[in-house]
């Protein structure tokens, strides 16, 4: 008779082998995942096919929930890393921030290499060539010229705030481009800068005096000229004009003028002529007008000084040959005529110095930007008399007839062009 | 014809102005603390009926809790036609320190309206709210007095409102 605890042994094999066989199998799987999870490098080979296209899709269709999640252990890491392998760190990103920044150079480049051909494109060849010739004149290279105004000064808004509140006492703006995505919020945060920087850079116990002109943010520049009990911000991109803050000063004055002769509406509505004045005094592109390079001669002018004066004598010579009697005719005039500036400036002149504004402007009490202004605003366009000069800015301008003078007051003289007597 | 005040949030720090604020403007509450670094500059246009028609533009500059009273929150508060003292129910510290913002901005506006907020009123049982002695400090101050709560919105609109009222009402009659 057969042992049956044998018989039984010898069932179990056959109905367990292949269950035993699969155990085995599944215990040598495990084995062989823990062995590769316990080994980061490992472990790592297994999961970097698959983690990219998780992260990937996951990053398609929730990117902010993937960008929350990344974010701080990214930048413990990143941080980490900075701290303790800089140069490693630094290694590893040039390859990608090189590239990166190499092509944004390359992209501003060729946005200015269009910006130059589309203004060569569009001045005529006679004005390049005067615009060429008078830079060589003046010392400056031709190339600047062009340079200069391939990156001109575009307005975006200008606005009158309140020096305490920074709230806008009035603006006006290019359709489209307020400043700012809510221009109130810009303007206090603006006041509340102002504050900060004049606090900041008064010395102890002085009364403020830090006054902040300028700002810069990305391509916006913000200019900036203080008032009484308001400050006026011109917003634009590219290069400002030079003339930039004489023109705000001048602005100050005719907000003077609207505040202090009760023409700002009692419903706090600005005079018309003064939304006037804001556009189109800073709201419209103008033509560049550059300053010449310090240092260099001016050799131009001397040369051409120098030929009118050869001409002249030459035909007071010729004349003096031919016809004596055009002497009289011929000298007086040209004299008066070439040489006005060397003449007549002094103060007061000997002789009244017609003249034309430029620019619609408030005539102040005294030759200085925070000179009171008279009330009176002379539109641009108006026929004037310089009467005397202060330094080479200011001109005292009469009004309306050079024979009986009613004198208005001070302007700037890079408001006045001259006109022939 | 729309009108623009200036208002400034005043108080200790981590009191709520800024919840305050957001609730307000936005009708939400952040749970999260997050201190506020020299001032955060928000706007809110309401249309009031009472003393008269008009659309009133409220400027509010939510000012760092806590500052001491230096020629920079001098310069913030300049200006200013109004405030919002804010102070912590819970926090009696906060409380008494408010008679102190409010002597500080009077110097710099002296005719500005002002109104307290007793914020988190909503941590405070229903007992403890009764118990508090809002008359005594109604009078020390000379303000009125809402008590509020950022989390839950209680009474936060009702204590922006009444200072725009207050306002409107100073400027109709000047």
């Amino acid at each position: 008779m057969s042992d049956p605890k044998h018989e039984l042994e010898t069932l179990r094999e056959i109905l367990l082998a292949q269950d035993r066989e699969k155990l085995e199998a599944l215990r040598e799987e495990v084995e062989r995942l823990k062995a590769k999870i316990d080994n980061p490098e490992a472990f790592l080979q297994v999961i970097e096919p698959v983690i990219a296209e998780a992260l990937a899709q996951r990053t398609r269709t929730h990117p902010k929930e993937v960008a929350q999640a990344l974010a701080p252990i990214i930048s413990d890491a990143v941080r980490l890393q900075i701290r303790e392998n800089r140069d490693a760190f630094v290694s590893a990103m040039v390859p990608i921030m090189g590239p990166l920044i190499s092509r944004t150079v390359q992209e501003a480049i060729q946005a200015l290499a269009r910006r130059v051909d589309e203004q060569i494109r569009r001045a005529t060849s006679f004005q390049l060539l005067l615009k060429r010739w008078w830079a060589r004149l003046r010392g400056i290279p031709p190339e600047e010229i062009v340079l200069r105004e391939a990156l001109p000064w575009t307005p975006v808004s200008v606005l009158i705030i309140d020096n305490k509140s920074g709230i806008i006492l009035t603006q006006v703006y290019r359709e489209g481009e307020e400043f700012g995505k809510d221009p109130d919020l810009a303007a206090g945060l603006l006041t509340a800068i102002r504050n900060f920087a004049r606090e900041t850079f008064t010395q102890n116990g002085d009364t403020p005096q830090g006054t902040l002109y300028e700002l810069r943010v990305d391509s916006y520049t913000v200019l900036m000229e203080e008032g009484p009990g308001f400050y006026v911000a011109w917003v634009g991109i590219g290069v400002p004009p030079m003339n930039a803050h004489e023109r705000l000063q001048e602005l100050i004055g005719v907000v003077q003028t609207a505040t202090s002769t009760t023409l700002w509406t009692a419903n706090g509505e600005p005079p018309p002529f003064l939304m006037e004045f804001l556009e189109k005094e800073f709201l419209q592109e103008e033509e560049v007008v550059l300053e010449e390079s310090q240092g260099v001669p001016k050799v131009g002018i001397a040369l051409i000084t120098a030929a009118l004066a050869g001409i002249l004598l030459l035909c007071g010579w010729g004349a003096y040959r031919l016809a004596p009697k055009a002497v009289a005719h011929i000298l007086p005039t040209a004299v008066t005529y070439l040489t006005p500036t060397v003449e007549t400036y002094g103060m007061p002149l000997a002789e009244p110095l017609p003249a034309v504004l430029t620019r619609s402007t408030a005539p102040r009490t005294a030759p200085d930007p925070r000179a009171q202004p008279l009330g009176t605003i002379l539109p641009s366009g108006t026929n004037v008399y310089i009467v005397a000069e202060y330094r080479d800015t200011w001109a005292q301008i009469a009004y309306p007839t050079a024979e009986h003078p009613r004198i208005v007051g001070w302007v700037p003289k890079s408001m006045l062009k001259p006109q022939a007597p | 014809m729309p009108y623009f005040f200036k208002i400034c949030l005043i108080g200790d720090f981590a009191v709520g102005k800024t919840s305050l604020a957001r609730r307000f403007l936005y009708n939400e509450y952040q749970a999260d603390y997050q201190a506020t670094i020299g001032v955060n500059i928000s706007k809110k246009e309401i249309h009031l009926t009472d003393p008269i028609p008009a659309q009133v533009t409220l400027v509010i500059w939510d000012l760092a809790g806590g500052e001491p009273f230096t020629p920079i929150v001098e310069a913030y508060y300049r200006g200013a036609a109004g405030a919002l003292f804010v102070a912590d129910i819970t926090r009696p510290a906060t409380v008494e320190h408010l008679s102190q913002y409010i002597e500080e901005f009077r110097l710099v506006n002296p005719d500005a309206e002002a109104v307290v907020l007793l914020n988190k009123v909503d941590l405070l049982s229903a007992h403890a709210v009764e118990a508090f002695d809002q008359e005594t400090l109604r009078e020390k101050l000379g303000t009125p007095i809402f008590l509020t709560s950022a989390r839950t919105g209680y009474n936060v609109e009702n204590a922006f409102l009444s200072l725009a009222r207050r306002l409107l009402e100073k400027t109709n009659h000047a």
